[in-house]
């Protein structure tokens, strides 16, 4: 049984090995790059996810507060509990 | 090790056990690929759209009305230059145009070519010769989405737009951009400023909204005040908000993956607590025949403890593996949709392979210490009990 148990150790070992090897060797600079070029030519990194019509392409940025004149804070944010 | 009685005893209580181990196994496998690999994907998209926080303006210049935003004046513009500090003033246009009966849509992205930033950008995706014919006439750049809809409705080298006026506005498909670009790309098409500006209805006096630059970051703060200042219905978003936006995105430690993962664990160690608590006789009588041995409380409990920590190393192992694979190799069909969505256009983005220890090692710990105890804990209570006793 201790053969057994070596064996299925060594095979957890090289699952592990394989995934790092893979890990290492993954192609990041291509789709860093392939994004990077479309983000400098319109300067928007706005993630293309397949939303409706309705719902902001462009989004991500909640607060709609103008600092030096502010609209009354929306009331449902647990801003008064939480410090920002 | 190789020669030790309690090593050897342990292998052989392990193997024998192997019919329930691998019951055990196999849940924990199916909950801990599921968990990696809802992770797995949410920290590449992250890691993706991290990379290009560079490229994001550090302000950009909003207005809105009634909650919603709305064009902005280009005039605005020279307010903006006369601020000392602020540089590459750049006004974007962009917007959503409809096809096919409003069922789908694209972004149209106005791009001023002539900028030198812009221009520098754009001879990174074509060469020399493409640009000079890119720039002569009316042509797009797309991504990969908008090309394969376009081709599936029988545009393959162009489109009509019908501008908000009824004019027809022909455009001719120049280009598909990177598949790498997808994450960001895939609904797009670039096309000049001004043919932007007439597509989605803009008088050339109007832009989206204006991006900027402020070199010296101790200026921020300051040039953020300036601006707020200029007009009541303005809104300045700045790279900051983008990047807690990014950072935000698909968080694990607040979004609804936590509250499913909390349920899943409950679920998984209840049903090994119960197991493990009604303790088959077999089991009994096995714990009490040890302590009749001569075995100590501790010998039990290690004996158990390194049983079930077996289990769960391969469990781990093989979840997170399995998971690795189906995302970074296979691309993680199916539950891809779940984070990309799929209403609009379909979108096929190559993920980078991203692991962070901090999760990984988190997983283990919220995955092993509920499971050990589940396990330990009624063991305990056996060993604990006269040996006589357990082996009735």
């Amino acid at each position: 049984m201790i053969k057994l148990f070596y064996a299925v150790g060594a095979l957890l070992l090289l699952i592990i090995i394989v995934m790092g090897v893979h890990y290492i060797l993954g192609d990041r600079k291509s789709v860093s790059d392939g994004v990077n070029a479309v983000a400098g030519l319109t300067r928007i990194s706005s993630p293309s996810f397949s939303v409706a019509y309705c719902e902001p392409r462009i989004g991500g940025v909640e607060e709609a507060v103008n600092i030096a004149y502010p609209e009354m804070m929306p009331l449902d944010r647990m801003d008064f509990v939480y410090a920002k | 090790m190789r020669n030790s009685p309690f090593f050897h005893f342990l292998t052989l209580e392990f193997f024998k056990e192997r019919k329930k181990h691998i019951g055990v196994i196999a849940i924990s496998l199916v909950i801990l690929f599921l968990l990696s690999s809802v992770l797995f994907i949410s920290s590449s998209i992250r890691y993706s759209l991290e990379q290009t926080l560079e490229q994001e303006p550090d302000f950009v210049v909003q207005r809105t009305q009634g909650g919603e935003r709305v064009s902005v004046p280009i005039e605005w513009t020279d307010g903006l230059l006369e601020i000392h500090g602020i540089s590459s003033v750049t006004p974007r246009v962009y917007g959503r145009y409809f096809f096919k009966s409003k069922e789908d849509s694209f972004l149209v992205v106005g791009v001023d070519f002539m900028d030198e930033q812009s221009h520098k950008a754009l001879r990174t995706i074509m060469d020399e010769t493409d640009l000079k014919q890119f720039l002569k006439g009316e042509n797009m750049l797309v991504g990969e989405g908008v090309s394969r809809y376009l081709k599936a409705h029988f545009y393959p080298k162009g489109y009509t737009f019908l501008t908000p006026k009824g004019a027809f506005k022909k455009v001719h498909l120049f280009k598909v951009l990177p598949k790498e670009s997808n994450l960001i790309a895939n609904d797009m098409i670039i096309v000049p400023i001004e043919l932007a500006q007439e597509i989605l209805g803009m008088s050339e006096e109007e832009v989206s909204d204006i991006a900027f630059n402020v070199p010296n970051d101790d200026e921020w703060e300051n040039v953020e005040d300036k601006i707020s200042s200029f007009h009541y219905d303005l809104r300045v978003v700045t790279k900051n908000d983008i990047k807690k936006a990014y950072e935000n995105l698909y968080n694990y430690k607040g979004g609804i993956f936590l509250i499913l993962f909390l349920i899943t664990m409950v679920t998984f160690v209840l049903i090994l607590y119960q197991r493990y608590s009604m303790v088959y006789s077999s089991e009994r009588r096995h714990i009490g025949l040890l302590r009749a041995l001569g075995w100590s409380i501790n010998d039990v409990l290690k004996l158990k403890f390194f049983e079930t920590m077996m289990v769960v190393v391969m469990a781990y192992v093989l979840g997170v593996a399995l998971a690795y694979f189906y995302v970074f190799v296979l691309g993680a069909p199916l539950l891809r949709e779940i984070f990309l969505g799929g209403v609009n256009l379909h979108n096929s983005i190559t993920l980078v392979p991203i692991l962070d220890f901090g999760i990984l090692s988190s997983i283990f710990l919220i995955y092993a210490v509920p499971f050990v105890s589940a396990v330990l804990i009624p063991v305990w209570k056996i060993a604990v009990t006269d040996p006589k006793e357990a082996m009735l």
